[in-house]
């Protein structure tokens, strides 16, 4: 006959739907609507069965309703053509822990459920790891476990407290989790992908640049990336976060050169050790300053921004992780799958290397559409009046510098023939225009010119030690091809608004529109307080988040253990059990002291030729043991009678810890009057 | 109980190889779970968690979420922590046997074991220990939790279906704290024996004391004269025949030799059943005209090399039943 199995209690039902209401609640964030309103939808009935003390609903209805689930999920695939993502998948797999938890009622399925709800809580990760979901989901994990203690012996509560045993499990299992965590390699590329369905938009810079549309970017103080890297902080000026090239410009909108971008290869990796190529120092001469020194190696995380391209500091020459990065010619450096994740990487940058220009390319950097025929002239004007293509585009620097061209955020919308219209009527706007239209005049006056877009500048946090670049950064300007030189950066908004390249946004707008970014970016006390927390997450982000492959095999070397990653870890895991075995050891060593010190009492005697007989009694031997040594017959004296008290006269163990002293000096005592 | 014999005994002699077949008799008394005998596998609970690790684990390693290793090893590690924990859990227990109690054929005995620490050493908190009897399918596990430093009875109720001495089968001692992730188990010899009396029979005719007058009616007849009833007291006989009064009054043991009571005593004799009765059956009547008797009627019985001259009370009625659980053997007597 088997024990039949225990039915759950009303409690314990009433917990196993509280603790997987906590699991699922978080998942909102990021389940379609239709399918989180099905999981409210089955876990108020669940919970209104409970309230009700109702009998659990019949297999027939559960298998309806799980047949419901999934034609909703079919749907929901289907509406996404075909495409199952990780946020459908999770939603599924909760549904069917209420649908069990709705039929749930011996040991077995609370067990079952409880321990997919560990599942549950893992996939809460899968969409983004914030640090307080970190903290949430340790004391769900917590009491999950908690529950699940008391749920396989509910007899345990009258005998122990679930938080200190809980507490002594969680210390002796710490040393495995972090030698595990630390050793366990990580993959390079995923084992299988689902994608994130399209209800994440695309977010930061897009792949096209119309200057006419309007600048809701800028505005955005969202974190679009942190930067940390050695030394001492760079200037702001020098902080160009490269991301496209655009070379297509149809009177309105610029585009990238789809073919360019497509002939591209693996990006060098980052070797161990840097090495410095040849800098051009005045690169920067037209740019204000340049970026200082030699090559600059750094570290970036990217927040997910569902694009492929990848930010490096203007020239990147490196990035670490190599593989699955490709770059270009032009310097664009792009993955294999949109940022769907936060992404971090190591990069170096240097300037770029003088290049030659191919006929293609620089026909492509110098086509205009048809249009704009004042901007051609003035152009025209200047290829006439300066032969150096540098000049000219000082030429058109210091126009921007002169009045009255400005700098705002809400500029005046444009005509149809824009560069014109921007250049001899409305001339306010921010750097899309002038980007837009420097190039436009270099290229007319020809010399080859292209776009860049990216960020420019950050915020240096002084308590993180890292930069931190927001949407509000978003830049946009521009590369001329100067013989003998390549293409130098030249950012014509600097030379309408200095501050904006140095100082930052803020700097450069009207008091007017500062205000309209101050009730997010407020000065003072509360920048220090952002900077810890904003420090402090990425610390969190830096450490815990982002370690894998590449940050493994950094702290393995910086170790020294270098590529033997997997025995560190076997040898690891077998210290760790041997450890484990320490307890056992000790157990018995110290299983009962005063025989161990009669044991040792009767080692010396025997070793001075008087042994203990088998029927012995301690009495006898110790009268026997002081006949045959004379020296030490008061010793062996003392120590049998406190031995004889000591095992068989009646005290609580807890009160003989000082005669226990006593029984081992008397030993000593007697091992020194041996000794002699 | 209706499971097939056949696959339980293939799992059984998978689950038990010859070396954990041997007998393991106590010392002194006393069997104590040490290390060399405590033995731990993961159950199937256990099994389940690990599948559930290694889908943490893949789905962290797939999509590199720090967080999930994180919590994937920290359960991993709070898994080894439990195997520590199921293990202490029955480590340096010690097992003896407390007593048993007797009880009819069909119904089921009572083995009482006691459960304790190793005597000087600090036991822990034990949760759940279970003892059940994996050699009959019928015996319900027992099972038990003890406070620090406690000791605690644990009955185990062993299905009977003969009469005579039943020993208490190999006792597997088991738990599976905390969280059910491994089963942590030993065995224990105990030379416990308890004593089936024979199943009374239902719907007995009633006791046959009128059938069976005494041989010389004269001398058992009671009388209103006491003095000259009484005798020496000779040894063996019932404590509610000794006169005390007298006794004490004269300084020497006097017994009766009359009946005390206003009935005649009655022999229940195997000879006088029915020849058609069986052996067994013969005893089930026997015993349930035992039971019948109560405390007020004086019995005696004769069976075949046995006889148990006629008395009442408890320890009578035992030695009764324990004379037909046991006959023919007449070993029984102080033999456990």
């Amino acid at each position: 006959m088997k024990p039949t199995p225990r039915t759950l209690a009303h409690e314990e039902h009433g917990l196993l739907l509280g603790q997987l209401a906590l699991v699922l609640a978080p998942q909102a964030r990021s389940l379609p609507v239709t399918i989180s309103v099905l999981l409210v939808l089955l876990m108020s009935w669940r919970w209104l069965l409970w309230r009700q003390r109702a009998p659990l609903p019949s297999r027939l209805m559960l298998a309806l309703i799980a047949g419901l689930v999934i034609l909703v999920a079919a749907a929901l695939v289907w509406q996404s053509g075909g495409n199952m993502g990780r946020d459908l998948s999770v939603a599924l797999l909760g549904a069917f822990v209420v649908l069990k938890l709705l039929e749930s009622r011996v040991l077995a399925d609370a067990t079952l459920v409880t321990q997919l709800c560990f599942y549950l809580l893992l996939s809460l990760y899968l969409f983004d790891q914030p640090f307080w979901l970190a903290l949430y989901s340790l004391a769900i994990a917590a009491w999950l476990l908690r529950n699940w203690l008391f749920l396989g012996h509910p007899e345990a509560r009258g005998y122990l407290a679930a938080w200190p045993l809980l507490g002594r499990l969680v210390l002796i299992g710490l040393p495995w989790a972090l030698l595990l965590f630390v050793l366990f390699p990580r993959l390079d590329r995923p084992l299988w992908r689902l994608p994130q369905t399209e209800t994440v938009a695309a977010t930061g810079i897009s792949d096209t640049m119309s200057p006419g549309s309007v600048s809701q970017l800028t505005q955005s103080t969202e974190v679009a990336l942190r930067a940390d890297m050695e030394g001492e902080p760079l200037p702001a000026s020098a902080l160009y976060w490269r991301a496209l090239v655009l070379w297509q410009f149809d009177g309105k909108t610029w585009r990238p050169a789809p073919l360019r971008q497509r002939h591209a290869q693996p990006a060098p990796g980052l070797p161990a050790t840097d090495e410095a190529p040849p800098y051009a120092r005045d690169l920067g001469e037209m740019a204000g300053k340049a970026s200082a020194g030699n090559s600059i190696s750094y570290n970036i995380t990217l927040e997910p921004n569902q694009h492929q391209w990848l930010f490096l500091l203007d020239r990147g020459q490196a990035i670490d992780p190599g593989a699955g990065a490709v770059v270009n010619a032009d310097g664009e450096f792009f993955t294999s799958d949109p940022i769907d994740q936060r992404l971090r990487y190591r990069a170096r940058s240097a300037p770029a290397k003088p290049q030659a220009l191919d006929l293609p390319t620089r026909q492509l950097a110098l086509a205009l559409p048809p249009g704009n025929p004042r901007s051609r002239a003035l152009a025209t004007e200047w290829a006439e009046q300066y032969a150096d293509p540098a000049q000219r585009a000082r030429a058109a620097l210091r126009l921007f510098a002169a009045a009255p061209f400005s700098y705002t955020l809400s500029p005046a919308p444009l005509g149809r023939e824009q560069v014109d219209s921007f250049l001899f009527d409305t001339r306010r706007g921010f750097c899309e225009h002038y980007a837009s239209s420097f190039v436009f005049l270099m290229r007319a006056a020809g010399v080859p010119a292209r776009v860049i877009t990216g960020y420019q500048g950050g915020e240096y946090n002084p308590i993180g030690g890292n930069y931190i670049v927001r949407q509000a950064d978003a830049h946009a300007w521009a590369e001329i091809w100067l013989e003998g030189r390549g293409w130098v950066r030249v950012d014509p908004t600097s030379a309408v608004a200095p501050s904006r390249v140095e100082h930052g946004i803020d700097a450069a707008l009207e008091a007017s529109e500062i205000e309209a970014l101050r009730a997010v970016r407020d000065p003072g006390w509360l920048r220090d307080l952002r900077w810890g927390m904003d420090g402090m997450v990425y610390t969190w982000q830096r450490w815990v988040l982002q370690y894998d492959r590449g940050q493994q095999s950094r702290l393995m070397q910086h170790l020294g253990i270098g590529d033997s990653l997997p025995q560190a870890l076997l040898a690891g895991l077998a210290t760790l059990s041997l450890l484990v075995l320490v307890p056992l050891v000790l157990r018995r060593r110290q299983a009962d002291p005063v025989q161990a010190l009669y044991a040792r009492f009767c080692r010396d005697l025997a070793r001075h030729g008087c042994v203990r007989g088998p029927a012995e009694g301690p009495q006898d031997f110790a009268a026997r043991a002081a006949r045959r040594l004379p020296a030490a017959a008061q010793a062996v004296q003392d120590f049998s009678e406190r031995y004889t008290r000591l095992r068989y006269g009646r005290q609580a163990p807890a009160l003989h810890s000082g005669e226990l002293a006593g029984l081992r000096q008397a030993l000593r005592r007697l091992s020194r009057q041996l000794a002699r | 109980m209706a499971t097939p014999a056949a696959p339980a005994r293939k799992r059984r002699a998978w689950a038990s190889p010859p070396w954990l077949q041997r007998r393991r008799p106590p010392r002194q008394g006393v069997v104590t779970l040490d290390r060399r005998h405590l033995y731990i596998l993961p159950s199937r609970a256990g099994l389940g968690f690990a599948v559930l690790l290694l889908a943490m684990l893949l789905t962290s390693l797939n999509y590199n979420i720090s967080l999930g290793f994180a919590l994937t090893f920290l359960l991993g590690g709070i898994g080894m922590a439990c195997m520590w924990h199921a293990y202490r859990n029955l480590l340096d227990m010690t097992v003896a046997g407390a007593g048993t109690e007797p009880a009819f054929a069909g119904e089921p005995a009572a083995f009482s074991l006691r459960i304790a620490g190793i005597a000087g050493t600090d036991a822990p908190v034990r949760i759940g220990i279970e003892a059940s009897l994996p050699s009959q399918a019928g015996a319900l596990p027992a099972s038990l939790s003890l406070a620090r430093d406690a000791s605690g009875l644990l009955t185990l109720h062993l299905p009977t279906s003969r009469r005579g001495w039943l020993a208490l089968p190999r006792v597997t001692l088991s738990s599976r704290f905390p969280f059910g992730l491994f089963r942590v188990w030993s065995h224990a010899d105990l030379p416990l024996v308890a004593l089936v009396y024979p199943q009374p029979e239902p719907d007995a005719p009633p006791l046959p004391f009128a059938a069976h007058p005494d041989d010389d009616g004269v001398a058992s007849l009671p009388s209103d004269d006491g003095i000259d009833q009484l005798r020496r007291y000779r040894s063996g006989d019932p404590l509610h025949r000794i006169a005390w009064k007298h006794s004490a009054r004269t300084g020497r043991w006097l017994s009766r030799t009359g009946q005390a009571g206003s009935q005649p005593a009655c022999w229940l004799d195997w000879q006088a059943l029915p020849p058609a009765l069986a052996t067994e059956a013969r005893l089930s009547r026997l015993c349930a005209w035992v039971l019948a008797s109560g405390d007020t009627m004086e019995i005696g019985l004769r069976l075949p090399g046995v006889e148990i001259p006629p008395g009442r009370g408890g320890a009578h009625r035992h030695a009764c039943l324990e004379a037909l659980a046991l006959w023919p053997d007449r070993s029984g007597q102080g033999a456990r």
